[in-house]
C-alpha cells in the first residue's frame, strides 16, 4: 500500500502509467474505433484508388490523411497501436521469463556453471542486434529455399514473399509464420534481466529460508521455481517493462531501414518517407504522412520508460531518477506532527551519561522529528514505566521508537531509567533501538550486548 | 630496473594461450608495465568472448538442414535454385556438413582464420574483401561520433550533477530525456527534412555528385579510404568540406542518445562521489571549485562512466549501422542492406555477423584501454582478480 502511495506521488509516474493505459485501451477497442472493411489488409485500410501515389490531407473519409496508395493513417495508427503492444510484450515476456531462468539456474548452482553461463551471457552482449536480426531471416530463408521454395525479400513494402511450385511443406508453413525480428529481440534482449537476477539468487542462495527450503528437501527446481526467483525478480521486472518499448521502437527502425520486420507504423513512415525528405517534400507540407505515427512511436517509448523508472524507485527508492523532487515528501513537510525542526540543545551530548556525551561528539545527529510537542503516547509510556508496568511500557515505546515520534525524549527517558534499574535487559534493548533509529548503530550494539549479558 | 610485476594468478594459462615457453614467460613478466599486461588480459578475455559467439552463430546454422547450410559454400555463378542437388550433395561432402557440431564448428573457424568468409551472390563478390573495403567510412563515423559524445557526456554529466537541481541541471535533463526517447530514424528523418531539404546546409550520403566528379578528374588517391583523412593527404580542402558537410547529420544522430546516456550515467555518480571526504578535504585545503571539479572529481568518475559505455557497446554499433543506412553512407552496413533486397543471400549475413562482433569487441578493447590509461586502478584491479 505504501509502494502503491509513493508510486502516485509523482507526476512522472502518472503520466507514464496514463500513457500506457491509453494505448493499452486504443489497443482493445481498436475494432470499435476504426472498423475494418473488406479490402484491409492487416493494420492497413484503403480509402480510395490504390494507383493513386499522392498523399492526401485529412477530410471526412480519413480523419488523419492518407500515404501514397490511399492507405489510411488514422487506421493504421490505431491498428499498429494493436500490433505493437503485442510485440512488446510478447519480446518483453519472452526475455524476461528465459532471462530470469537462466540467470537464477547458473546462481544457484554456482561455481563452475555459473561462470560459464554468465560467460554466454556476456558473449551474447557484444552481438548488435542488427546483425543477429539480419542473420536469423537469412536463416529461414535458405531453409526455406532448401526445402524447394523461392524467397524473396522486401519486394514491396510488405515483408517477404515465399514462392512455392507445389503445396509447401508443414514446416516451411510454420517459418513463414514465425517473426524472426520478434525472436531475434528476445535472443538479444535477455541478458541484462539474467545478469540482475543473477546477482540477486547469489545474494539469497544462502539464507535461511532456501536452507530451510533444502533442509525439508526441496529439489533444485522447486526451490528455484518457488523460492529463488518470487525474491528476485523484482529488478527485471523493471528491465522487461523498459523493453517492451524498446523492442517496439526497434522494430520500426529495422522495418524502416527495410531489414524486414512487420512494424505498421514503421512501413507507414516507410511509404510516406519520400514525401518528407524526398524531393519537394517537406516537414509541414505533409505533415499528415510524418507526425501522428512519430508521436506514436515516441510516446509508446517514453511511457514504457516512464514505468520502468518508476517501478524501479518503488522497489529500489536509492535509485533516484529525477533527482529527489516528490509531491510526497513535500506534503509530507507540510504535515502537522513534523513542525520545523525545534533548536533545542541536543540531549545527549548534556546527557546525565558523561560517557555517552562524549562518545557522541562528532557524529552527526540527525533524528527525523525534533519536534518539541510531545507524543501523546509518551505519556503512556512513561505512566507504565513508572508503575513498572514493562510490557505496556515496552509496547507504547516501540510504536514510538518505530515511528520515529520523540525519540531524544525517549533516549533520556531509558538513559535515566537504566540507571535506576540497571539490571533490566528491556531498558537496554529499548535504548539500543533508539540509538539504531537515530543511525548510531556502534552504540546501539553495545546497548543490545549489554541487554544480552544481562539475560544470559 | 623495472619493478617485478609476479602477481598474476592465472599467467600459466595466459602465457599458455600465447604459445610462450618458460624462458620468453620470464622475460615477459620482468619486462612488462602493468597497462600492457592489463591490454594483453583484455586481448585474450575478447578473443573468448569470439569464440564463444562464434560458437552460438554456428549453433544457430546448425538449426537448418545440411541442404540449407550447404548454400553458405555455393561458389561463383552457382548460386541460388540453380544449384543442382548433385552440386549441394558434393558441397556438403567437402565442407563436412554432416559430422558432429564440433568437427564442422572447427572446420568453419578455419577457414574464417584463413580469411575465406564465403562467396555472396548478392554482392558479387568475396565476403570478406566487400566487407573490409566499407570499413574505413564506418570507423570514420564512429571515431567522430566517440570523439564528440564522450567528452561531451562526461563533462555535461559532470557539471550537472555537481549542483543538482540548478539551472544548468535541469536543461541537462529535460534535453537527455529528449535525446534518450527521440528514436535514432525520426530524428534523422527531421534532420534531413529541416538541413537538407529546406535549408540545403547539410546533406546525407557519402560525398556529393559535383565533388566526386572533380575527385576522378583530378586523380584523387585514396590512402586509407576515410574520407576526411585522404582530403587532408591529398591537398584537397574542399573535399575535405564536402566530407565534413555530410558527416555532421550521422554524427549529431548517432552521439546524441549516447551522450544522453553516458551524461546521466556519468551524473548518477558524480551525485554519490560529491560528498565524499577527499573531496570536502581538498575544498578544505582551498583548492579551487573549478579545480575540484575538473582534477579531482572527474578522475574518479572516469571508470564507473566508462564502464557503461563499454557494456553498451553492442548498441553503439547497432546504432552505427542503422545511422549508416539512413543516411546513405556506404559503410560496412552496405553489405547487409543489398543482401537483404532481393534473394537470400546467407554468407554475406554470417560474415556480417561476425565482422561486427569483431566491431564490437574492438570498441571494447579501446574503450577499456582509454579506461586503463587514465585510470591505474583499473589496470591494477584487473591484474589483482
Amino acid at each position: 500500500m505504501r509502494a502503491v502511495r509513493f508510486f502516485f506521488s509523482r507526476w512522472q509516474n502518472w503520466i507514464g502509467l496514463l500513457i500506457v493505459l491509453t494505448f493499452t485501451v486504443v489497443a482493445i477497442s481498436a475494432p470499435l474505433l476504426s472498423p475494418p472493411d473488406k479490402d484491409t489488409q492487416g493494420s492497413f485500410k484503403k480509402v480510395g484508388r490504390s494507383t493513386d501515389r499522392t498523399p492526401h490531407p485529412p477530410d471526412e473519409i480519413s480523419i488523419l490523411g492518407t500515404v501514397p496508395g490511399q492507405i489510411d493513417v488514422y487506421h493504421t495508427l490505431i491498428w499498429g497501436a494493436r500490433e505493437a503492444l503485442q510485440f512488446g510484450l510478447l519480446v518483453a515476456i519472452g526475455a524476461f521469463v528465459f532471462g530470469t531462468l537462466f540467470g537464477a539456474i547458473a546462481g544457484y548452482f554456482g561455481g563452475f556453471i555459473n561462470s560459464l553461463m554468465m560467460r554466454i551471457a556476456d558473449a551474447f552482449l557484444t552481438f548488435p542486434v542488427l546483425a543477429g536480426v539480419v542473420f536469423l531471416q537469412q536463416l529461414v530463408a535458405i531453409t526455406i529455399e532448401s526445402m524447394g521454395g523461392i524467397y524473396w525479400f522486401n519486394l514491396y513494402y510488405f515483408g517477404p514473399v515465399v514462392d512455392f511450385q507445389f503445396t509447401p511443406p508443414p514446416f516451411a508453413v510454420f517459418l513463414m509464420k514465425v517473426d524472426p525480428i520478434l525472436i531475434s529481440l528476445i535472443i538479444f534482449s535477455w541478458m541484462p534481466i539474467a545478469r540482475i537476477v543473477n546477482t540477486m539468487v547469489i545474494t539469497l542462495k544462502n539464507a535461511d529460508f532456501i536452507q530451510a527450503a533444502r533442509a525439508l528437501g526441496g529439489s533444485p527446481a522447486r526451490i528455484i521455481l518457488r523460492h529463488l526467483i518470487p525474491n528476485a525478480v523484482g529488478p527485471a521486472i523493471v528491465l522487461a517493462a523498459r523493453d517492451v518499448g524498446s523492442s517496439v521502437i526497434m522494430q520500426a527502425t529495422i522495418t524502416f531501414i527495410g531489414l524486414g520486420g512487420a512494424s505498421a507504423w514503421g512501413i507507414l513512415l516507410s511509404i510516406g518517407r519520400n514525401w518528407v525528405i524526398g524531393p519537394g517534400g517537406g516537414l509541414l507540407r505533409y505533415w499528415w504522412v510524418f507526425l501522428p505515427v512519430t508521436i506514436a512511436i515516441i510516446l509508446f517509448g517514453v511511457g514504457w520508460n516512464l514505468l520502468g523508472d518508476g517501478l524501479l524507485e518503488v522497489l529500489d527508492p536509492a535509485a533516484n531518477a529525477y533527482g529527489g523532487k516528490s509531491l510526497f515528501r513535500q506534503k509530507q513537510k507540510k504535515g502537522k506532527n513534523d513542525a520545523q525542526p525545534a533548536k533545542i540543545p541536543d540531549p545527549i551530548r548534556h546527557s546525565p551519561n558523561p560517557d555517552l556525551a562524549l562518545k557522541t561528539r562528532g557524529t552527526l545527529l540527525t533524528p527525523m522529528s525534533n519536534s518539541a510537542e510531545k507524543h501523546p503516547v509518551l505519556q503512556t509510556a512513561r505512566d507504565a514505566l513508572a508503575k513498572k508496568d514493562f510490557e505496556h511500557a515496552v509496547h507504547a515505546y516501540s510504536h514510538l521508537i518505530k515511528h520515529r515520534r520523540n525519540l531524544n525524549e525517549i533516549r533520556q527517558d531509558m538513559i535515566d531509567y537504566a540507571r535506576q534499574f540497571p539490571n533490566q535487559p528491556i531498558i537496554w534493548n529499548l535504548l539500543g533501538d533508539v540509538l539504531t533509529q537515530e543511525g548510531k548503530h556502534e552504540y546501539a550494539e553495545k546497548a543490545y550486548e549489554h541487554a544480552r549479558s544481562l539475560t544470559s | 630496473m623495472r619493478q617485478l610485476y609476479t602477481v598474476i594468478p592465472d599467467w600459466e594459462e595466459l602465457c599458455a594461450a600465447l604459445f610462450l615457453n618458460s624462458w620468453s614467460k620470464i622475460i615477459v613478466i620482468i619486462l612488462m608495465p602493468p597497462f600492457l599486461q592489463f591490454l594483453i588480459r583484455r586481448l585474450f578475455s575478447a578473443f573468448v568472448s569470439l569464440v564463444i559467439i562464434t560458437m552460438v552463430l554456428y549453433a544457430g546454422v546448425m538449426l537448418t538442414p545440411p541442404e540449407a547450410r550447404a548454400r553458405l559454400y555455393l561458389p561463383p555463378g552457382k548460386g541460388g535454385d540453380r544449384a543442382s542437388e548433385a552440386f549441394i550433395g558434393v558441397l556438403i561432402r567437402t565442407h563436412h556438413l554432416d559430422e558432429p557440431y564440433l568437427v564442422q564448428y572447427f572446420y568453419w573457424a578455419k577457414s574464417l582464420l584463413t580469411g575465406s568468409w564465403g562467396y555472396s551472390p548478392t554482392l558479387n563478390a568475396d565476403v570478406l574483401p566487400s566487407l573490409l573495403h566499407r570499413t574505413p567510412a564506418t570507423l570514420e563515423l564512429a571515431l567522430y561520433s566517440l570523439l564528440l559524445l564522450i567528452p561531451l557526456g562526461l563533462a555535461s554529466g559532470l557539471i550537472s550533477g555537481w549542483r543538482p537541481g540548478g539551472i544548468f541541471d535541469n536543461g541537462f535533463r529535460s534535453l537527455a530525456f529528449l535525446g534518450t526517447s527521440m528514436p535514432s530514424f525520426i530524428l534523422s528523418m527531421i534532420l534531413i527534412a529541416v538541413f537538407y531539404i529546406q535549408l540545403d546546409w547539410l546533406a546525407p550520403g557519402r560525398i556529393d555528385v559535383t565533388t566526386e566528379l572533380k575527385m576522378y578528374r583530378t586523380g584523387f588517391v585514396e590512402y586509407t579510404g576515410a574520407l576526411t583523412l585522404d582530403s587532408l593527404l591529398n591537398g584537397q580542402i574542399d573535399v575535405f568540406f564536402a566530407a565534413i558537410r555530410h558527416l555532421i547529420m550521422p554524427v549529431f544522430t548517432l552521439s546524441i542518445y549516447h551522450w544522453a546516456t553516458l551524461g546521466r550515467i556519468t551524473r548518477a555518480t558524480i551525485l554519490n562521489e560529491r560528498g565524499k571526504e577527499y573531496i570536502t578535504a581538498a575544498r578544505a585545503r582551498g583548492v579551487k571549485e573549478s579545480s575540484l571539479i575538473w582534477k579531482h572529481a572527474l578522475r574518479a568518475i572516469l571508470a564507473p562512466s566508462l564502464t557503461a559505455m563499454v557494456l553498451s557497446a553492442a548498441s553503439i554499433v547497432t546504432g552505427l549501422f542503422v545511422i549508416e543506412i539512413i543516411f546513405g553512407l556506404t559503410g560496412v552496413s552496405q553489405v547487409i542492406v543489398i543482401s537483404m533486397n532481393s534473394s537470400p543471400d546467407a554468407p554475406a549475413a554470417l560474415g556480417f555477423a561476425v565482422y561486427s562482433v569483431i566491431m564490437v569487441l574492438g570498441l571494447m578493447f579501446v574503450l577499456d584501454a582509454i579506461q586503463a590509461l587514465l585510470d591505474p586502478r583499473v589496470r591494477e584491479e584487473v591484474l589483482k582478480t
